[in-house]
């Protein structure tokens, strides 16, 4: 087990190796004025730049009013999608119903509905809520439906001798044959909504992260942009993180159940 | 709670009991599919008695899964009075031979999958570990399903079955995707399990020598659209043994009879002739 830890350590650290020396070089570069440094200011600058803004400006506070955003939003559409995708995946009514619907509208691209939100939602947080809500659902509800069509028919039937309640056969055999494919959907989900959000917040917010790299962009302080794209960027690998013990804790079972 | 694991099974009334458990009459059965209709059983017609162990066999794709299936309540006949029960639908077992284990439960937690919510939950506990432990799966117990071999999954699947307290266990070729001596050890535990609480069996295998060694009756199918051929008893004394039953008077005319007849029935669904 050490020996594995020991591993995985060497082989992560052999992945830092090449972002590492893009930053040196970066720095280099910056430092000797090889580059522009209006446009590309030098890493140590970003970061004293980022510490700045996370314990002494609003980057903090902006970085928390998008979570709060992206977390409401992805509340919402997750359950909606689950429930829609069950719905598919169990009633055939249902499938005919909402299948058609689904992919008439799931190519339209999210952000375009964003206007229609304003005059729907006013320029709160309902609006934003409701468009980060709208990018999961599909997700989640078109991976809900896929997983629930994996599952083995064989485990289907045994529910059905054995005359389980479908309420229970939800329990026991639906969502956790479908779950690999759920939490899928969810991942995809946050990446959908986390950008929506962000989006969002370049025009029709006065705080958040998008809001941070607009204001940046306005103001001409490039080193606050690279700032905040630095959070966003540890953002999506946090997001990562938590994908993968989601996917060692609940589907443990599916690497080997083939 | 003695274990009853690959130990010589106890003397007990040997043979079928004597209440009626099943009466098929006529039970025809035809999937519609897109091109058509396409007719799996034919009029078939058979006799079942209470705890009765039958072993069907028959060309491949004749129809002996839909006959499970149908018994199983996964298929709907055309005419459901052609299925006779005496009293309400038993409570049916099914041991497939594809892995049914949820691979995401523990082995109790499917053990237990099958028995009647409404028994109270201290005797569910207490009688899914019986079965865990007849099953020789007590050090497994909270393993995942996943984590089982293909021999260790169709015990849980065994002990599931009986926890349930099936009256009508369906086996369709439950042993032929495990290796040879797996399937011994397999046969052995299903025939103790089965003497236990006596459910009615019907065990579909492709194996003449598989049949004789478990059933009570053996039931030749006809080539598709099935009906019965034959109906043989077996008659040697139980325990049996997979190696010395070969040995015993009668065991290889009886095999010889099956062969022939089964042979004749390949050939004639080889050549798509029709009854």
């Amino acid at each position: 087990m050490s020996n594995g830890f020991l591993r995985r350590l060497r082989s992560g650290s052999l992945e830092l190796i090449s972002p590492l020396v893009v930053l040196i070089v970066w720095q280099i570069l910056a430092k000797t004025n090889a580059i522009d440094t209006r446009f590309w200011p030098a890493p140590t600058d970003i970061i004293s730049q980022l510490w700045d803004g996370l314990f002494h400006g609003s980057l903090a506070h902006d970085t928390w009013l998008t979570t709060v955003r992206l977390v409401i939003g992805l509340a919402i559409g997750g359950v909606a999608g689950l429930i829609a995708g069950l719905a598919m995946g169990l009633w055939r009514p249902a499938r005919l119903a909402l299948r058609p619907l689904i992919a008439m509208t799931y190519p339209i691209p999210k952000i375009a509905i964003l206007p229609l939100f304003l005059v729907l939602f006013g320029i709160g947080e309902t609006s934003k809520w409701m468009l980060v809500a709208v990018g999961v659902f599909y997700m989640v509800a078109i991976n809900t439906l896929a997983g629930i069509n994996t599952i083995e028919s064989v485990l289907d039937e045994t529910a059905t001798v054995y005359r389980i309640s479908w309420w229970r056969r939800i329990r026991t055999v639906t969502i956790p044959g479908a779950m690999p494919l759920i939490i899928t959907g969810l991942e995809l989900g946050i990446g959908v909504g986390f950008l929506l959000v962000v989006a969002a917040e370049f025009v029709s917010s006065q705080s958040g992260l998008g809001y941070a790299i607009w204001q940046a962009w306005q103001t001409f302080n490039v080193p606050l942009m690279y700032a905040a794209l630095a959070v966003v960027a540890i953002y999506g690998i946090l997001i990562q993180l938590l994908s993968r013990w989601l996917n060692r804790r609940l589907v443990g079972w599916r690497s080997q159940a083939d | 709670m003695p274990t009853l694991k690959h130990q010589p099974v106890a003397d007990m009334p040997v043979g079928p009991g004597t209440a009626e458990a099943l009466e098929i009459r006529d039970l025809s059965f035809a999937y519609e599919g897109r091109r058509g209709h396409s007719q799996v059983l034919d009029r078939v017609t058979l006799d079942v008695e209470q705890g009765e162990f039958i072993c069907l066999i028959g060309p491949s794709g004749c129809g002996k899964t839909s006959l499970l299936r149908i018994l199983a309540g996964l298929e709907k006949p055309v005419d459901r009075k052609m299925l006779r029960w005496p009293g309400v639908h038993p409570r049916a077992g099914f041991i497939f031979q594809a892995r049914s284990v949820f691979p995401w439960m523990s082995v109790e937690d499917n053990v237990a999958y099958g028995i009647d919510p409404k028994v109270p939950k201290e005797q569910r506990v207490q009688r899914t570990s019986e079965w865990v432990e007849r099953m020789g799966l007590t050090p497994y117990a909270k393993r995942k399903g996943f984590e089982l071999s293909g021999g260790m999954a169709q015990r849980v699947a065994i002990a599931r079955a009986l926890a349930a307290e099936t009256e009508l266990l369906l086996c369709d070729e439950p042993f032929a995707a495990v290796d040879e001596p797996t399937r011994l050890l397999l046969q052995q535990d299903l025939i103790a399990a089965w003497r236990v609480t006596r459910p009615t069996v019907f065990f579909v295998t492709h194996s003449i020598s598989e049949a004789i060694l478990l059933a009570d009756r053996i039931v030749l199918m006809t080539s598709v659209p099935a009906t019965v051929r034959t109906i043989a008893p077996s008659p040697f004394p139980r325990p049996r043994d997979s190696f010395s039953i070969g040995e015993m008077d009668g065991y290889s005319d009886l095999a010889h009879v099956l062969w022939e007849e089964l042979r004749e029935e390949m050939q004639s669904q080889r050549e798509g002739r029709r009854r």
